[in-house]
């Protein structure tokens, strides 16, 4: 008899295990699809840059959410010309914007020929300058 | 035209979840704590069984330290991730309230333990800027981490006696300096990576300088021997950086640093030899290096898929079952099912812990908790790995469950890590992800790891399960005996040979009649079984002859098998008592057969012993000369000598009349060995006292008239050299092909025969030439249908009816009703005497058989022994 009643508390037990487990695994699942729908949703509109003022003109688009400017040539958009620091400058896409930051560049980084101290957030058509070389900024809508 | 907003399924609030959560493992904690109380009554199978109440100190502070914490909790603006607390809460208190059922001790100490981790959790629940004040200070994490470590150099400790010296203390509080460790070193990591990554992009650059401090570290713990944080640290530091960098070259380094570390422990340290050989081999060393792992493995096994329940099993079998193999532990009393919780549990921790790290809003936050998800993940990995044979034993703890207070402090850090960078996540948008694929590869391989967990467990849990459990080193088989009652033995009119008394939980296995014991054997929970109690040890543990139901129901409720059954032998404890009392202290066996149907109505072996009092006479009893525990009537061989003559006789019966008795009776071997009758024959000679006084030439006259494959034949179907089926360990007689006829109807050719085959010799002759197989179990009484009859009895006709009643009748003793031949021979050691009888056809009851065996010459002791009984037993029906 006392086993009997001692099998009923070890069933609740399992049922007490599992309830969580299989209540915690569900949310987790559908917060997970969830969330892949909010991150496909939310993915940064393509940016252009192009350079017009130096030699080697280049223009390369972009759907990734952080561009990193800068003479290095393993830079994300790297540039051939000694006023340009190796780690000059950086764009990122946050808070459904782009916005520009100064990575303590020589020569400064310029956004519509004012200087960037802060980050700032960058609009479609900007022109941006990093030491000598003018690029144009097109964000697709 | 308006488009229909698509209905998302409702989806708890943070809250909602986590307070569900929280309802479930509230339940889970009170039903394991209630169970746990009430388990003395179902174990012993009594309700005035005292039950258990020390463990509501765990219940009682774990409740506590969870109330404060949601107090606090609910005046946050933002509720944490609502999955880690319950999961911290399901893990901790579950591994509380494993530790108190395994020692009490050990329970109060990690409750007071989850109390001060608790606390802490609580009051460092409103530093806000804890995160930065971490990453600022990193060399200094890293460094005090490894200063206290080193410290364990000098003033290491072990809390338990001998062993590593790992923790620092005293005044019996202990710290093991090696666990914080990990998780500064998964600090430092992050402060690091966040300060150089992505700027450098040199593999170098990424690796150097944690590579020297990885080193530093890894030196430390070598020395110490303590290979499992050794191993751990390496993994956590590769994973992490390669969660940081995204860099799969960074995965091959790590690959190929752990094969050089692991080939060097290998060649120079005896320890990761032994750890690696038991690994590959465990079975070869059961007893040694890999005692551990194959406890580990049996109490997997004792779990099987439902687990023997709280407190029901025996997991503390399982050396340092509360601190590294809680794993096992927790698997033998929930079972499979509880196995897989723990695993699915970690899991979803490990889970939380990437999502809150891609979440994160800044670099150092996703790789911390990046880098804490791997210290759980790899820690879980490789000691639940290590507890059931997928991986090397490497002596970490299973974190929230293992015994050990800087094991749960730092568990319970790395938690409040998550708590705080989840809450910083809250109201900023994720820090920018390179790739996802780490992230997704990374629980991937989890979940991977975790299926492979599973079904091993499962493995070993319930397929492997039966050939696990009868393994004779299962310590569980003689604690199940001191809790089941085994069946006993009875003779033929059911008088109790052994029996088992008591009551449950102290129950104990009585011989009462020791003479007997080298025929039934023990049932030893030290030296094991011998016997009639080891063959039939299925039967009297009720595993066999019960209904398949009551079995699964019985393992289901108790864990164990149902009570044992009773077996009624063929042997009758009257006639039994008269052998030994005739054969008192000569060594020497006496079989007493039922002709007709082979029941052994008696089997003596002297010396005997007493096994009541194994423990104290054992190691005497294995180093006696005498051999008291070797059954002399199944397993003594002996030369049959002149005893051999009713076989030889009958076979002369069939050629053609028996030739004149020669004058001289005495022989001698070609080697000049003389043989002599056994007794005086009668006046006078004839050829039946001749034989019946084992005197050899007219045997060796018989014998002449044969050629060797006669003989073959003759001993071939007499079966000497087939195993009789009754529940004894048989000794294989010993038939060597038959060269010299002479020697060999003497008896003298090399043939070893058992006592027991004797008798059947002399069945046959009184059987009408049929011999019967010899049988000891009569009835077995199961629990419906009372006692079933087991024997079925067997005969072979060896001879015609015609030719046995005239062996009989020619080797018949004056005025009695029955025939005998007495013999003595030289075997290679002592003098054998033998003396072989059956009834006549004039008795009218159950026809006898009877073989006599002395280790000495001394044939009228024999004859006088053999009479005795004969006369009783003839009397008695």
């Amino acid at each position: 008899m006392s086993s009997i009643l001692f099998l009923i508390l070890r069933i609740l037990l399992v049922a007490s295990l599992y309830g969580f487990l299989i209540w915690a695994l569900q949310v987790l699942w559908k917060d997970l699809r969830a969330q892949t729908e909010v991150v496909h949703s939310r993915r940064a509109p393509a940016i252009t840059l192009s350079i017009s003022n130096t030699l080697d003109d280049q223009t390369r688009t972009y759907t990734t959410t952080e561009i990193l400017i800068g003479r290095n040539p393993g830079s994300t958009f790297p540039i051939r010309n000694e006023t340009v620091s190796s780690s000059h400058a950086r764009l990122i896409y946050r808070q459904n914007q782009w916005w520009v930051e100064d990575l303590h560049s020589t020569n400064g980084t310029f956004l519509n020929e004012e200087r960037v101290f802060t980050p700032t957030v960058v609009m479609d058509g900007d022109d941006l300058r990093c030491g000598q070389v003018n690029l144009q900024v097109k964000i697709e809508h | 035209m308006t488009s229909a907003q698509p209905i998302s399924p409702a989806r708890p609030t943070p809250h909602e979840l986590q307070f569900r959560l929280m309802f479930f493992t509230t339940g889970f904690i009170l039903l394991f704590a209630i169970s746990l109380s009430l388990s003395p009554i179902v174990r012993l199978r009594n309700w005035q069984a005292g039950l258990l109440w020390v463990h509501w100190v765990g219940v009682l502070i774990w409740a506590a330290g969870f109330w404060l914490i949601f107090r606090e909790i609910s005046r946050l603006p933002h509720p944490p991730d609502p999955f880690l607390l319950p999961i911290m809460g399901l893990l901790s208190g579950w591994g509380v309230l494993t530790i108190f059922r395994l020692s009490t001790y050990l329970g109060l100490r990690q409750a007071i333990w989850l109390g001060v981790g608790l606390g802490l959790f609580w009051a460092s629940l409103r530093f806000t800027r804890g995160l930065s004040f971490l990453r600022r200070y990193k060399y200094i994490w890293l460094f005090s981490g490894l200063l206290l470590t080193a410290l364990t150099l000098l003033f290491g400790a072990y809390p338990g006696g001998e062993g590593p010296r790992l923790w620092l203390g005293c005044c019996g509080v202990y710290f093991q300096p090696s666990e914080p460790l990990k998780l500064l070193l998964v600090i430092f990591l992050a402060a690091y990576l966040a300060d150089r990554l992505p700027y450098y992009f040199s593999l170098f650059n990424l690796l150097a300088p944690s590579l020297v401090l990885i080193g530093l570290a890894l030196a430390l713990l070598i020395v110490q021997r303590d290979l499992g944080t050794a191993t751990l640290l390496i993994l956590v530091s590769i994973l992490t950086l390669y969660l940081a960098s995204g860099k799969k070259r960074v995965l091959f380094f790590g690959v190929f640093a752990l094969l050089v570390a692991g080939w060097v422990g290998y060649r120079f340290s005896d320890v990761v030899h032994t750890r690696i050989q038991a690994f590959l081999n465990p079975w070869a060393d059961p007893g040694g290096s890999s005692y551990q792992v194959i406890q580990s493995l049996l109490a997997v096994a004792s779990g099987g898929l439902f687990g023997r329940g709280p407190g029901l099993g025996s997991p503390g079998l399982v050396p340092v079952a509360a601190s590294d193999f809680i794993y096992p532990a927790i698997v033998e009393e929930t079972g499979l099912l509880g196995g897989v919780a723990v695993l699915l549990l970690f899991f979803l921790l490990v889970i939380r812990a990437l999502i809150i790290a891609v979440r994160a809003p800044y670099r150092f936050h996703r790789f911390l908790a990046g880098g804490v998800a791997v210290y759980f993940a790899t820690q879980m990995i490789m000691i639940i790995g290590g507890n059931i044979r997928l991986l090397p034993l490497t002596g970490v703890t299973l974190p929230f469950l293992s015994y050990g207070g800087s094991s749960l402090l730092t568990s319970i850090a790395a938690v409040l890590l998550l708590v705080h960078i989840h809450r910083e996540s809250v109201e900023t948008d994720p820090a920018p992800l390179p790739s996802p694929f780490p992230y997704s590869a990374f629980a991937l391989l989890l979940a991977m790891a975790v299926f492979f967990l599973a079904f091993v467990t499962g493995w070993y849990a319930v397929i492997r399960q039966d050939a696990l459990l009868t393994r004779t080193d299962n310590p569980r088989r003689s604690i199940t005996d001191r809790y089941v009652l085994r069946g006993s033995l009875l003779d033929r009119s059911n008088q109790p040979i052994t029996t088992t008394t008591g009551v449950p939980g102290s129950y104990q296995r009585v011989n009462h009649y020791p003479p007997l014991s080298p025929v039934i054997g023990y049932s030893h929970p030290v030296y094991g079984q011998a016997g009639i109690e080891a063959f039939l040890d299925d039967t009297l543990r009720g595993l066999k002859g019960n209904p398949a139901l009551d079995i699964w129901w019985n393992r289901l409720l108790y864990g164990e098998p149902p009570p044992g059954l009773d077996v009624r032998l063929s042997l009758d404890l009257n006639l039994q008592k008269a052998a030994d009392d005739a054969l008192g202290e000569h060594a020497g066996a006496i079989v007493l057969l039922n002709a007709r149907t082979g029941e052994i109505l008696v089997m003596a072996s002297h010396p005997y012993f007493d096994p009541n009092t194994l423990s104290d006479t054992w190691p005497s009893l294995i180093t006696d000369p005498e051999s008291p525990l070797l059954n002399r009537a199944v397993q003594g061989l002996y030369p049959p000598g002149a005893a051999i003559a009713p076989v030889i006789l009958g076979e002369a019966l069939g050629q053609s009349d028996l030739p004149d008795l020669p004058r001289q009776l005495t022989y001698t071997l070609p080697d000049g060995k003389q043989l002599t009758c056994a007794v005086s024959p009668a006046d006078p000679p004839s050829w039946g006292n001749a034989l019946a006084s084992g005197c050899p030439a007219p045997l060796a006259l018989l014998g002449n008239r044969f050629l060797p494959v006669n003989l073959d034949r003759l001993f071939q179907r007499y079966g000497f050299s087939t195993l009789p089926s009754i529940p004894l360990a048989v000794a294989p007689a010993v038939v060597p092909p038959v060269s010299s006829v002479t020697l060999a109807s003497l008896g003298q050719n090399g043939m070893l025969l058992s006592p027991l085959q004797m008798a059947e010799i002399a069945a046959a002759v009184s059987n009408d030439g049929a011999l019967p197989a010899p049988q000891l179990t009569l009835a077995v009484l199961t629990p419906r249908q009372g006692w079933v009859i087991v024997s079925e009895s067997q005969t072979q006709q060896v001879m015609s009816a015609n030719r046995a009643q005239r062996i009989a009748q020619l080797l018949a003793s004056p005025g009695k009703l029955y025939w005998q031949v007495t013999a003595s021979t030289t075997a290679s050691s002592h003098d054998v005497t033998w003396f072989l009888a059956g009834t006549l056809t004039q008795w009218k009851g159950s026809p006898l058989a009877l073989a006599v065996l002395l280790e000495e010459n001394n044939p009228p002791l024999a004859q006088s022994i053999g009479e005795t009984i004969l006369d009783t037993a003839l009397n008695s029906n």
